[in-house]
């Protein structure tokens, strides 16, 4: 494999990939935010509980490419027991990290470094960032 | 003979492009030279709208945009009068499933598709049925992607108001029995459209002896330009055609209260169509005509039957569509690797192949997958961009498992 592809595909979200943090079925007492890559027909469903202030009971469902399997995967380990504002903090941070808009890369952790690749592969935006969109969406409309 | 390494000379995008295998034939085609200096040399010396101008350049460029209107019907085996330019096959399907089809359904009429149909010959049939209360029915396919048949036959009816097939699938590659799905059809009444998408480019159609009511293709998909395609009709279907627009070129008379409309086809291309398209299709058609289309097509046979050899032979792939009657198209799966990782990793090593459901969404659940990798195969493809394709998947199964 050529280097692109090794710093797309990176340890990092290979790993996750093969073994996702909090893939399977969700609990039933979860809020669902459902993020569906109409390119795709990809879908995800992240469940997550809202405890007083903080984010519990993480894990997502679904089926998807490396990317968006390893990008759910990382989001359900960052912003597990998370407030609500720091976690929409995290959720911006790494929006940023796979825009390639963005001039810097602000990623603060390996997990986040590892999906600046995919600013490379203007294509692979959504697989990486359209979870992340979509929590944040429902983190601003709770708020409310 | 049919030499792709020759043919590909001709393709300026490819030249620029060595390394590129273009094995995405299926969404579009590559252009050769004579269609892009066919559309450049329009607008260098012959740009004027048509149908009105009375000076030298409008009346040359009317009469290219007419004379393609021959060009494409010959080679359809239709008479000019038949020929409607539209926007392509989308805009082809719409127009008869809105502007004829619709105002004719009724509570309890049906209206057939196949399973294996592109959203563009299915959500316009599916929309017209909901507007009026008839029912839409899918033609069931088996495990190889080929078209039951018998349950066709058993499904027809008096009630069937109009079959819409696809002549190739985009997905399977299945190449449907058209002809004998428009006799069948016909028997209990029903008008039938073919979606000629796939088709055109390879296939030889005469519509008088297929017999479709309707044909509609893209010139895109066949060497020309994206945004230009051609709806057939027969003459006692497009007469009793709504007209999908209302304006300027498709009227006879007009008063502030009251119009008299134009003869069909003109009737149905109102305003100021993409005649540049119309130039490069008309090309598009002529550089085809000049290749040995019979030799084209064994070589494309032979070609896609060495390609799904190799494919098999990489531990886990699995061909989904294996039609007996197949065009060049083959859409696989890989073990743990999802079509779009599969189509990154090809896309680094210069070889395009889509990735995902190819706009067949009902499909992919038949076969409870969520999506392929298709690669499609054209007259400028070669035998080690089929190698480079196969080793490139199978690096793929082992980066990723």
């Amino acid at each position: 494999m050529n280097d692109r592809l090794q710093e797309l595909y990176k340890s990092v979200i290979l790993a996750h990939h093969k073994n996702p943090v909090g893939f399977g079925p969700l609990a039933e007492h979860v809020q669902v935010v459902e993020a569906t890559n109409t390119m795709c027909g990809d879908t995800f469903r992240v469940g997550v509980s809202i405890q007083g202030d903080a984010l519990t009971d993480l894990g997502f469902e679904g089926h998807g490419c490396a990317i968006s399997r390893a990008s759910a995967s990382v989001l359900v380990k960052h912003l597990s027991g998370q407030n609500l504002k720091a976690a929409r903090g995290i959720c911006e941070e790494f929006l940023k990290v796979v825009d390639p808009e963005c001039q810097n890369n602000p990623a603060t952790s390996d997990d986040f470094e590892a999906f600046a690749a995919t600013r490379e592969f203007p294509g692979r935006h959504t697989c990486a960032a359209l979870v992340w969109e979509k929590m944040l969406e429902y983190l601003i409309a709770t708020a409310e | 003979m049919h030499y792709p390494e020759q043919i590909r000379l001709q393709f300026p995008l490819l030249v620029r492009n060595p390394e590129l295998a273009w094995l995405d034939n299926a969404a579009t085609t590559q252009k050769p030279a004579q269609v892009i200096d066919a559309i450049r040399m329009l607008y260098e010396s012959d740009n004027a709208n048509i149908n009105r101008g009375l000076y030298d350049i409008a009346v040359r460029a009317t009469a290219g945009y007419e004379s393609v209107r021959k060009v494409v019907a010959e080679f359809i085996g239709a008479g000019e009068g038949n020929i409607v330019y539209t926007s392509g096959t989308t805009g082809g399907v719409n127009m008869v499933a809105r502007c004829y089809l619709q105002p004719k359904l009724k509570a309890g009429s049906e209206v057939l598709i196949s399973a294996m149909e592109h959203h563009a010959n299915l959500i316009p049939w599916q929309i017209a049925c909901k507007n009026s209360g008839a029912s839409l029915r899918v033609i069931p396919i088996d495990e190889d992607g080929v078209l039951n048949m018998g349950e066709f036959r058993n499904m027809l009816s008096a009630n069937t108001a109009m079959v819409a097939v696809t002549h190739v699938s985009n997905t399977l590659g299945t190449v449907n029995p058209v002809e004998e799905i428009i006799e069948l059809a016909h028997s209990v009444g029903a008008r039938v459209l073919v979606d000629a998408a796939q088709s055109i480019a390879h296939y030889p159609i005469d519509v008088s002896e297929m017999n479709a009511d309707f044909l509609a293709f893209s010139a895109h998909k066949m060497f020309g330009p994206t945004g230009i395609g051609v709806l057939y009709g027969k003459e006692e279907v497009l007469s009793e055609m709504e007209p999908p627009n209302y304006g300027g070129d498709m009227i006879r008379t007009v008063s502030y209260q009251d119009c008299t409309l134009a003869d069909i086809p003109r009737r149905l291309e109102a305003g100021t169509p993409h005649v540049a398209g119309v130039f490069g299709l008309g090309e598009a058609i002529r550089f085809i005509q000049h290749l040995d289309r019979t030799a084209v097509r064994e070589s494309l046979h032979d070609l896609t039957t060495y390609a799904t050899e190799q494919l098999l032979g990489v531990n886990g792939v699995t061909l989904i569509g294996r039609a007996p009657s197949k065009s060049s198209i083959l859409s696989f799966t890989a073990p743990g690797v999802h079509p779009h990782d599969m189509a990154t990793v090809l896309g680094t090593r210069q070889i395009a192949v889509r990735a995902g459901h190819h706009c067949t969404q009902p499909l992919m659940n038949h076969f409870g997958i969520s999506g392929t990798t298709r690669a499609s195969i054209s007259i400028y493809n070669t035998r080690d961009e089929i190698d480079r394709l196969v080793s490139g998947v199978r690096d793929a199964i082992n980066f990723f498992s």
